[in-house]
């Protein structure tokens, strides 16, 4: 029953494979899938009351690299990292390039960091009142009605 | 980006993920893991991850899982290629009949049938093995079953016995039989083995056509036994059994030859040419497979550690799991005779090793068995179960036989790739699911870590906001 190609003579009758199956086979949709694993949905986080901010502000003491520096050097040993001048060769390397990092990283935030806000049509409200003809009183209300932007520094 | 630098990406997310979770083990990445470069092939990489991140409890389980669940979801789709293959092979378009020479001597006298040289049909010499021995328990099922037995090869090894008389197969497992098979020893030609279609098949009462023959006689055949898949990765790697039976070295030869050419196949990709190359062997990769002949021969597998160790598993570790198994009442007692079996084995695999290496030696032990249950899968289509019908087919399409299996396998290259593209997805959507699971757990456990930090952190802003000294402040956030 030899057919004439030597191959059975056949067509493929079979439709093409194609549509949604995934390829594990290839590496790339493999990296992909793990990849997305990984993804979580982030969720904005809860506004502070602005009437605390305003109280509040006022009472802030504004950063210090030494004093966030003496903090982590306190904790070094958490981690299992030598803290002291332990070292015979003389003092603990680590904790005073921990310093200088702090210090620098403190520095360009304070004297190059910008904090830019903007606030949105509305969130300006204002009310004046005023006397009008013959003495009448007169009440006006307003708001920004375009965004309002402004600028500042981090303390 | 580098798929180097994409799979290190993977590996950095979990160790940062990790800085902020107890209770996981450390990420071990080394440069031992020969995943982490530029080539495409996800099981290396997909392997090295877990070995890295779970260790080897949890790839224990996923190797029982897969030995104890999922081979009867592999072999229904090896059975589904191997059906597509022979259609395609005999099927012009048209549901063809039974030729009259391969019908069964009661519906035409004059029939011949098909002699297949016993040597092509048992290429690998499984029949040399008697299954009513020690080794016979490790490589064959059934063995008590006789002429009856639900296992082609116990059915096989017994009609050889029989030689010069008629029997049939198919009863049992499909309720009629569908071919007959009778061995001559000594003929014009000797060790033949004599086929015909069975009388149920060859009746035109009953309407059979080829493809029926061939789809029912696949049907018929279990390809995987959990015990057999175990015994033979284990005599794969430390030739167990080969040396208990006194296989020859050229015997051994022949099967790391062909673990070679399935290894192949294996880690082809998309991109990859299949060609004739993939049969083709260097004088370095020759001198391997006959170093690894010998090991095999002796029994031994050398291990590299500080020098090279001899690991060896004695067989009856392997008889004694295999009888705990055919005598387990339900799978989930078959997966815990499984997953004691195989930390049995590699610790055993492991004893000549240092203290400090028997972890990455046992790791390496379920990395090799991984690999190899994946190529004794794809090597079951050379065994007599499988070939038989295809050298049937070939005969009646071509009017030849086969020449010989690797032959047979250069011509058949599309079905190879098939077969081994459906257990190569299986298995790395099993690996992908472990992975993704373990991502899963440290993921959510670094966002639980990431909602309560936050939680403290507003708290502790609300509390700035009102005077509150530092120390409290600090108290509240959980800083030292």
């Amino acid at each position: 029953m030899a057919c004439k190609d030597g191959k059975g003579g056949c067509k493929d009758t079979k439709k093409g494979q194609s549509g949604g199956k995934l390829n594990l086979s290839s590496i790339t949709n493999v990296l992909k899938i793990l990849s997305a694993a990984f993804k979580l949905q982030a969720t904005p986080v809860t506004p502070i009351p602005p009437p605390l901010l305003i109280i509040g502000a006022k009472l802030r003491t504004g950063l210090s690299a030494r004093n966030i520096a003496s903090r982590i050097i306190s904790r070094q040993s958490e981690a299992g990292a030598p803290t002291g001048d332990i070292f015979s060769e003389g003092e603990n390397v680590s904790e005073a390039l921990e310093t200088i990092r702090v210090q620098e990283i403190m520095n360009a935030i304070l004297t190059e960091g910008k904090v830019e806000v903007a606030l949105p049509p509305g969130s300006i409200q204002t009310t004046s009142l005023g006397v009008g003809n013959f003495g009448a009183p007169v009440t006006s209300t307003g708001m920004n009605i375009n965004i309002v932007s402004g600028d500042g520094i981090i303390r | 980006m580098s798929l180097i630098d994409d799979k290190n990406a993977i590996f950095g997310q979990i160790s940062a993920l990790r800085t902020s979770c107890e209770g996981f083990p450390k990420l071990n990445l080394s440069n031992s893991m020969c995943s982490m470069d530029n080539l495409p092939n996800p099981l290396d990489y997909l392997i090295d991850l877990l070995k890295a991140t779970i260790g080897f409890e949890s790839l224990n389980l996923i190797l029982t899982k897969t030995l104890t669940y999922d081979l009867s979801k592999i072999e229904i789709e090896i059975k589904k290629a191997l059906k597509r293959e022979l259609k395609s092979l005999v099927s012009c378009g048209v549901n063809p009949s039974i030729p009259n020479f391969f019908l069964h001597q009661t519906i035409n006298p004059l029939s011949t049938g098909i002699n297949l040289d016993m040597r092509k049909v048992d290429y690998l010499g499984v029949m040399l093995i008697d299954p009513n021995t020690d080794a016979g328990l490790l490589s064959y099922g059934d063995t008590n079953g006789g002429l009856n037995s639900v296992d082609f090869h116990t059915y096989l090894f017994e009609t050889i016995q029989q030689d010069g008389n008629q029997t049939n197969w198919g009863n049992i497992n499909n309720g009629s039989d569908i071919l007959s098979f009778e061995f001559n020893s000594i003929g014009s030609t000797n060790n033949q083995l004599n086929i015909k279609a069975s009388q149920y098949y060859s009746d035109p009462v009953n309407n059979k056509k080829l493809t029926d023959l061939n789809n029912d006689f696949i049907d018929s055949v279990n390809l995987f036994g959990s015990s057999l898949m175990i015994n033979n990765i284990v005599d794969s790697l430390f030739g167990t059994i080969s040396s208990e039976i006194g296989k020859t070295i050229e015997q051994i030869k022949k099967e790391v030859e062909i673990e070679q050419i399935i290894e192949c196949f294996l880690n082809t990709d998309e991109t990859t040419i299949v060609d004739d190359s993939f049969f083709e062997f260097s004088n370095e990769s020759v001198r391997i497979q006959e170093e690894e002949a010998n090991s095999r021969g002796n029994g031994i597998k050398k291990i590299k550690n500080c020098g090279e160790v001899a690991g060896e598993i004695p067989i009856p570790t392997l008889t004694g799991l295999t009888t705990n198994i055919l005598a387990a009442t339900n799978i989930s007692d078959v997966a815990e005779i499984i997953t004691s079996g195989i930390d049995e084995i590699a610790t055993l695999s492991s004893d000549k090793i240092q203290n400090k290496d028997k972890i990455t030696a046992k790791l390496n032990f379920i990395d090799e068995a991984i690999r190899k249950l994946m190529i004794k899968m794809g090597g079951i289509i050379l065994s007599p179960k499988i070939i038989t019908i295809f050298a049937i087919n070939h005969h009646i399409v071509y009017g030849t036989d086969i020449l010989d299996p690797i032959e047979w396998m250069k011509k058949n290259k599309t079905l190879m790739t098939s077969i081994m593209t459906s257990i190569r997805e299986t298995i790395i959507k099993i690996l992908l699911e472990e992975v993704i699971k373990n991502i899963k757990g440290v993921v959510t456990c670094a966002a639980q870590k990431v909602i309560i930090e936050r939680t403290k952190t507003q708290a502790a802003q609300l509390a700035s906001l009102v005077g509150i000294s530092q120390d409290v402040l600090r108290m509240i956030q959980g800083l030292g």
